[in-house]
């Protein structure tokens, strides 16, 4: 690595928090005759009642279909007729909303995409539509494996009782009433705890001439407080929920436990830990060790899923059923190998290598630069921490990796959520722990 | 935008015949580096299909000078990332690194042109990698069920199997014919480097691949790489309206349906992708506003075409519930496109697309990679790298007249063919809400 990849610097940009609490961003960029804007509230899928899960994701959907002054129809007519289209990312944690529009369209657009966000129908025909293709939606993730696998393991670690367990399905969205759109809409949409980004081929001046006003203007709902997550225990035993797919040849394995959230200290330590055990692809060791060597899979990996407070750290593959015992038991070996003796000085400076050197493809075009920014306002990071990125994660030595692994990553037992033939599969997995079978248009 | 583009890029031919592309982008210090290789599943020959899939994976494990997975673990350790596919006429080697380590890219890329290593027991292991590939994609049931209409609609051409290939070649294929196949298909004349990106200057970039690549052989008697001509199943003079019937593991009924399509390079191309955008693409599209919101026959509808060296598909496509008969929404899917066919489209709909195809295109330009991937596939499907660049410009000219001219040429129901993929099992309680959403209509 050289000292140019140490240090990053975000274009000018223009950044306050307007008089109605809303944040807002001027992110000017002449690349590309475009404006991109992004609209973002803390708030998803863990942030919905109990008995509605996919709540959020059918509220985001409706917020999109037209402003209370205008149908859907010309609404959406108005949009394409100029080549303009949403942009949506609901998470668990977030929601956020985006448009993008040549330039010398954005001044009408913009101003209809912010009515939409902050006034929106939520006419009831299109909430029956938005739940019909929800649930067509969700009958048809019942022949994807891997969707499958994981909305199982969250459901199998996290229980319905805490929010990271609550996942959508069918039943749960058909009980969804339009009130409780608006409700969640009220409740968690609002300029005090919202960001905005506008970036792309404007000045400063020219974009917040134009919606740094009808901006400030948004009055929105009073929002609620989201209440941290409780703690989840440790898995201290392993539990196995599989779930019978009888047509299908090979299993799809997701294994992993609670872990640490995105403000823990070790959180950039366990990162380069994670990069080694799995999240590194042909320089990991579980690639290695199932694919590269063994050929038992096309792919594998592990990941650390960082929440504001709450994280997960999981790992996935698939594989031939007929092996899925001994393909589980060396995936188990290699992640005690790694937690309990660590990794090595090479292996480290590789992942610290991919770590420095990888920013700058997450940061190529401003419609990333604009994600970024929301990324860190999200965790209440200051830009400076993705500036000095470079030097923070060259600054990370061995010991404290393997302390990252031994103290917050190395677990007694796991969640392990199997999708595959039960009849095969089954006598398997017996011997790692009690299996839960569960079917496949269960809910999760 | 594109005029940009088409100015800041440069060719040169080695003196081996391998073409080099370059174009100048430095808004982010990153540089997009791509091989691609003219060869792909359609020239395979029975016994050996999949062994461009098959060798797309050696590539990774091992030259003279590099070992195994030492390509991707270098690219990966300066913060990069590669990848590769394979298509139906192509195999494309894609890496992207940081600004300064193209010379790295270029050593490696030629070193595996220069001849693999194709260990004995290194392609046993990645058989058996590939056989996992192959079985994650069959398990998908709407996966193999499109695999029999491709089958069906291009049938007798290497175009009906997949770039996947058959399982019992896979199985088959010996480390002679990889070697013999990799001869005969890898090597400068039927290759083209494309770099986009950060780069120092063109001169530069022609300097490094003569460097790395410039003393590579084309071995002697190669053959011209050869592929059947267009079998009649693939232009529809064979087909009179066809349908298949599949029962599959999967629980909401879909239905196909396809029409030919002309060769990728050819110039009813650009008509023919306008008139899919203006049926199929977004909520103001005919078939989601006819067919999903006005008539409700479907719950989502959708196409793409799919061009191809020689000829393409149109297809289109729609998921339904299960108390609505396939017929009717086959003709549902019939009438939009026949009304396309008789009565044109509108001024609107042509501005909606220039706008549309304008904002994806200046989207598409942030990424050094989208660039070089698209004048990678202008380049060695379509003959020409500008044709990409081209093509908007031909866009602002097109008139009504000609896009209609195309609609007529293809859409040709005689000439359609369709697949239905009716579930194993009917779900009551979907089919009962379909019923009396029709029953008693709210909307």
């Amino acid at each position: 690595m050289n000292d140019s990849q140490l240090h990053y610097s975000f274009p000018p940009m223009s950044e306050y928090v307007l008089g109605n609490g809303l944040r807002s961003i001027w992110l000017p960029d002449t690349e590309q005759p475009v404006i991109e804007v992004l609209f973002q509230v803390p708030s998803g899928r863990a942030h919905v009642p109990a008995g509605l899960e996919g709540l959020s994701d059918l509220t985001a959907n409706l917020m999109q279909k037209g402003p209370s002054s205008m149908g859907h129809e010309e609404y959406i007519d108005t949009l394409e007729q100029v080549g303009a289209s949403h942009v949506l990312d609901s998470g668990d944690e977030h929601t956020t909303f985006g448009i993008r529009v040549l330039a010398r369209h954005a001044d009408d657009i913009v101003p209809k995409f912010w009515e939409t966000v902050t006034s929106p129908a939520f006419d009831d025909k299109e909430f029956r539509r938005m739940k019909r293709e929800m649930v067509t939606a969700l009958e048809a993730e019942f022949s994807d494996a891997s969707v499958l696998a994981n909305k199982h393991f969250q459901a199998e670690l996290y229980g319905k009782d805490h929010p990271l367990g609550r996942i959508p399905c069918v039943n749960s969205v058909k009980r969804a009433r339009l009130d409780d759109v608006r409700s969640f809409c009220a409740s968690h949409v609002s300029p005090a705890n919202a960001s905005i980004v506008v970036a792309g081929d404007r000045s400063i001046e020219g974009m917040e001439q134009q919606w740094k006003r009808p901006f400030g203007a948004w009055k929105g709902g009073t929002v609620r407080r989201a209440s941290p997550f409780p703690e989840t225990a440790p898995v201290v035993e392993n539990r196995i929920r599989l779930v019978d797919k009888p047509d299908s040849s090979q299993t799809t394995l997701v294994i992993g436990h609670p872990s640490v959230g995105e403000a823990h200290p070790f959180r950039n330590a366990l990162a380069l830990g994670n990069y080694v055990l799995g999240g590194g692809s042909f320089r990991s060791r579980l690639m290695a060790q199932m694919r590269s060597r063994a050929g038992k899979t096309y792919g594998i990996a592990s990941q650390l899923v960082t929440g504001r407070g709450a994280g997960t750290f999981l790992m996935s593959t698939t594989t031939q059923s007929g092996q899925v015992d001994e393909v589980l038991n060396t995936i188990i070996e290699v992640y005690r190998d790694v937690t309990e003796n660590g990794i090595t000085e090479e292996e480290l400076d590789n992942a610290k290598r991919f770590a420095i050197g990888n920013l700058a493809f997450q940061l190529e075009g401003i419609g990333n630069v604009a994600e970024k920014i929301l990324w860190l306002r999200f965790y209440g990071y200051p830009n400076s921490y993705i500036e000095k990125y470079g030097s923070t994660i060259a600054g990370i030595d061995l010991a404290a990796v393997n302390t990252a692994l031994r103290n917050a990553l190395a677990s007694r037992g796991f969640v392990i959520c199997a999708v595959g033939k039960r009849e095969e599969i089954a006598p398997k997995l017996g011997r790692f722990g009690p299996i839960r079978v569960v079917n496949l248009r269960a809910e999760p | 935008m594109s005029a940009s583009i088409l100015d800041n890029t440069r060719e040169r031919t080695l003196s081996n015949g391998l073409k080099v592309i370059c174009c100048r982008k430095t808004s982010a210090p990153v540089v997009s580096a791509q091989v691609w290789y003219r060869t792909g599943s359609a020239h395979e020959r029975d016994g050996i299909r999949g062994i461009s899939h098959i060798l797309e994976h050696m590539m990774f494990r091992g030259s003279k000078n590099i070992a195994s997975e030492e390509h991707a673990q270098r690219i990966n350790d300066v913060g990069g990332h590669c990848n590769a596919f394979t298509a139906e006429d192509v195999c494309a080697y894609l890496n992207c690194v940081p600004r300064n380590y193209l010379d790295m890219v270029f050593e490696m890329e030629s070193d595996r042109m220069r001849g693999l290593a194709l260990d004995p027991a290194t392609l046993e292991t990645e058989r058996k990698v590939i056989i996992e590939e192959y079985h994650t994609y069959m398990n998908n049931p709407v996966a193999k069920a499109f695999l029999e209409f491709r089958r069906d609609f291009f049938d007798g051409h290497p175009y009906a199997v997949s770039p996947l290939g058959q399982l019992s070649d896979i199985q088959s294929v010996t480390q002679d014919d990889c070697r013999d196949y990799f001869r005969k298909h890898y090597h400068p004349e039927n290759a083209v480097i494309l770099v986009v990106g950060d780069f120092d200057s063109e001169e530069k970039v022609f300097e490094k691949a003569g460097k790395w690549f410039g003393d590579i052989d084309v071995p002697p008697d190669v053959p011209p790489a050869a592929v059947p001509p267009v079998p009649s199943s693939a232009t529809g003079e064979s087909r009179r309206g066809e349908w298949m019937k599949r029962i599959v593991e999967f629980d909401v009924p879909m239905l196909i349906l396809g029409y030919p399509a002309p060769e990728s390079a050819a110039q009813d191309a650009l008509p023919l992708d306008i008139l899919q955008m203006i049926i199929s693409q977004g909520e103001s599209s005919r078939l989601h506003r006819e067919v999903v919101r006005r008539q409700s026959v479907a719950v989502m509808t959708g196409g793409m075409n799919h061009f191809l060296k020689l000829c393409g598909m149109s297809l289109f496509f729609a998921a339904f519930t299960p108390d609505i008969n396939v017929r009717r929404v086959w003709k549902a899917l019939e009438k939009e496109i026949s009304t396309v066919r008789d009565r044109g489209i509108t001024t609107s709909e042509m501005t909606k697309i220039r706008n549309t195809t304008l904002t994806h295109r200046a989207l598409e330009m942030y990424s050094a990679e989208h660039i070089c991937q698209r004048l990678g596939f202008s380049e060695t499907v379509e003959g020409d790298h500008r044709l990409w660049i081209e093509r908007m410009q031909a866009l602002e000219k097109l008139d009504r007249d000609r896009v209609i001219e195309v609609a007529r040429k293809y859409w040709d129901p005689r000439k359609s063919h369709a697949l239905f993929l009716k579930p194993k099992r009917t779900k009551p309680l979907l089919f009962i809400m379909g019923l009396a959403r029709r029953i008693v209509p709210r909307s």
